[in-house]
């Protein structure tokens, strides 16, 4: 078993001191901290390597060239995706989103198809096809939740219909840490030959994910929640779904030949990446995706079980909190989403900031969720690799003590 | 906890807990609905204007502390004043939690209101000080348009 006790000192920004405070740092669902092998990679490249790539015969142009397609292997191989022409870089998992929508959404959905998401979904999953139904004349339907936020498959049948022509779904819910049983629902949505997406934004950096395995036909995620920079993130798609796809963008790169009149499309991935790409961002990807596979995947999935059923028990003994989300650790990813009575999630948050201590508070982009389950915001903590048990220690005591603050003074 | 207590003043943390003029109005001439999309808060203000003076304003809703405090110490402010005093606190107030106060210009007209000024230096709440204020002036100008921070 990996020691996670070390991990700490990887991240130079845990370091540091919030209002005088050791730092703590439970906002991973929003964007994870950077070990210092990232930052390296990016100071590297910027340092030693940097040049445009697909272009150049010089030195620089290839070595850089090398680096970023050397980023597609390593994601192929993170993902378990057979092929890396298969990865498509993007800005994260909204424009991976957004692209699919526009390309394939636009060329293959018609009256009376319809468009299957759950009511789980971050707003990035839900606000494309609301608008990609008003241009095709489609429908959107919501796989319902039940109380304790797992979904509720009884009418899945009723739902996934055979109109159904795109079923996409979240892997873990961002709001409340519902891990979805992706694969049986993907069983479904292929029983009627609809195409599926698997938004797997909270998954991928948190546990194994193999789409060989799941025979998902998209998937996407974003870099910046897996110790890699912000605006880098991840396609995969099935070679051949790509391939009839039509571009997203056009000009450079995207092309193969252009005369004056008109213009063919390059192969996959090509195709989908106009212009020149994020490369910093690409090969700091990579260098995170090295560092968790080292780590291994399986690992840092049982150390988050340890410390979120930690953080469970010692959050079940305040009065009258409401945890959101399912209570079963099989199927809750590391985060707890919560309420304290009598204290807005906003003022907890301000509090605990006081304290070095950083959380998420409101409705975590996922407003419809949270209205659903009768809030109109919540307390969200989320875990990492570097988060201990000494912290959720901390952090249960601040939350005793914020209750004392705000009722008594 | 000093920096806590400079937003989160005694008297703030009171009116959150027992907020004064709280409820729906049965009769008003007034109203607003304002709404802040970041976090979920809202708030409804009902108020009788009668010959340019606020009889009677009320109020309910949603919020933090810093919002549902702000929004029960406008209405204590507000009670009885002229239209044009209101709209000069409303200013003023805004003014404060910005930090965008002129030299000549001075928060005593604000009362109790002034409780709140330290919220200036916590950016990621002014907008939850500043919606009732928002919400209001709109309700003064009768604006049937939701008021949102955004």
């Amino acid at each position: 078993m990996f020691d996670f006790k070390t991990i700490i000192k990887d991240f130079p920004i845990l370091n540091r001191k919030i209002n005088e405070k050791k730092l703590i740092y439970f906002d991973n669902a929003a964007t994870s901290q950077k070990p210092k092998v990232v930052i390296d990679a990016l100071s590297n490249f910027y340092s030693n390597t940097n040049a445009n790539i697909h272009r150049g015969v010089h030195t620089l142009s290839m070595e850089s060239t090398y680096l970023y397609d050397e980023a597609k292997d390593k994601i192929a191989e993170f993902i378990n995706a057979p092929n890396s022409n298969s990865i498509i870089f993007t800005r994260g998992t909204t424009e991976s989103l957004n692209l699919i929508a526009d390309s394939w959404g636009q060329s293959n959905l018609k009256e009376p198809d319809n468009i299957v998401i759950t009511e789980l979904e971050h707003h990035s999953n839900i606000v494309p096809w609301q608008e990609l139904i008003k241009k095709t004349k489609s429908k959107l339907k919501y796989i319902p939740i039940n109380s304790d936020g797992t979904l509720n498959l009884s009418n899945i049948n009723n739902i996934i219909t055979k109109n159904t022509k795109l079923v996409s779904m979240t892997h873990v819910s961002n709001g409340i840490g519902t891990i979805n049983n992706i694969k049986e629902i993907i069983k479904i949505a292929k029983s009627v030959g609809a195409i599926t997406i698997i938004d797997a934004a909270q998954s991928a950096p948190h546990m194994p994910l193999d789409v060989a395995d799941l025979d998902c036909d998209f998937l996407t995620f974003s870099g910046h929640k897996m110790l890699a920079p912000t605006g880098i993130g991840v396609l995969y798609g099935k070679k051949e779904i790509l391939e009839a796809m039509p571009p997203y963008q056009k000009g450079g790169d995207m092309i193969l030949e252009v005369t004056f009149d008109k213009s063919t499309w390059n192969e996959i991935p090509f195709k989908f990446e106009a212009g020149t790409p994020n490369i910093a961002g690409a090969i700091g990807l990579s260098a995170a995706v090295k560092y968790l596979m080292e780590i291994g995947m399986q690992n840092i999935r049982e150390h988050e079980i340890e410390i979120t059923k930690y953080a469970y028990s010692n959050l079940m003994n305040i009065n009258g909190i409401e945890i959101l989300g399912p209570e079963n650790i099989d199927i809750r990813a590391g985060l707890i989403s919560f309420n304290i009575p009598d204290i807005h999630p906003h003022d907890l948050g301000t509090f605990l900031d006081s304290k070095g201590i950083a959380i998420r508070t409101g409705h975590h982009c996922a407003m419809p969720l949270i209205k659903k389950l009768g809030s109109h915001s919540s307390a969200r903590a989320s875990f990492y690799i570097y988060n201990t048990n000494q912290e959720i220690d901390k952090f249960t005591t601040e939350i005793n003590n914020s209750i004392k603050y705000f009722n008594n003074v | 906890m000093s920096e806590l207590n400079e937003i989160y003043q005694e008297l703030i943390i009171d009116h959150n807990r027992r907020p004064r003029n709280f409820g729906k109005m049965d009769s008003y001439t007034n109203y607003s609905k304002g709404y802040n999309p970041l976090c979920g808060d809202e708030v409804e203000f009902y108020l009788e204007i009668t010959n340019d003076k606020i009889d009677k304003i009320q109020f309910t809703g949603i919020g933090c502390a810093i919002s549902k405090g702000s929004s029960s110490l406008f209405t204590e402010t507000l009670k009885s004043k002229k239209i044009n005093d209101a709209k000069h606190i409303t200013t003023i107030f805004k003014k404060m939690v910005t930090n965008k106060l002129e030299s000549n210009e001075n928060i005593e007209d604000l009362g109790d209101l002034t409780f709140l000024s330290g919220i200036s230096s916590y950016p990621a709440r002014i907008k939850c000080a500043i919606l009732a204020c928002h919400t209001i002036e709109s309700a003064i100008r009768n604006d049937q348009n939701i008021i949102t921070t955004e």
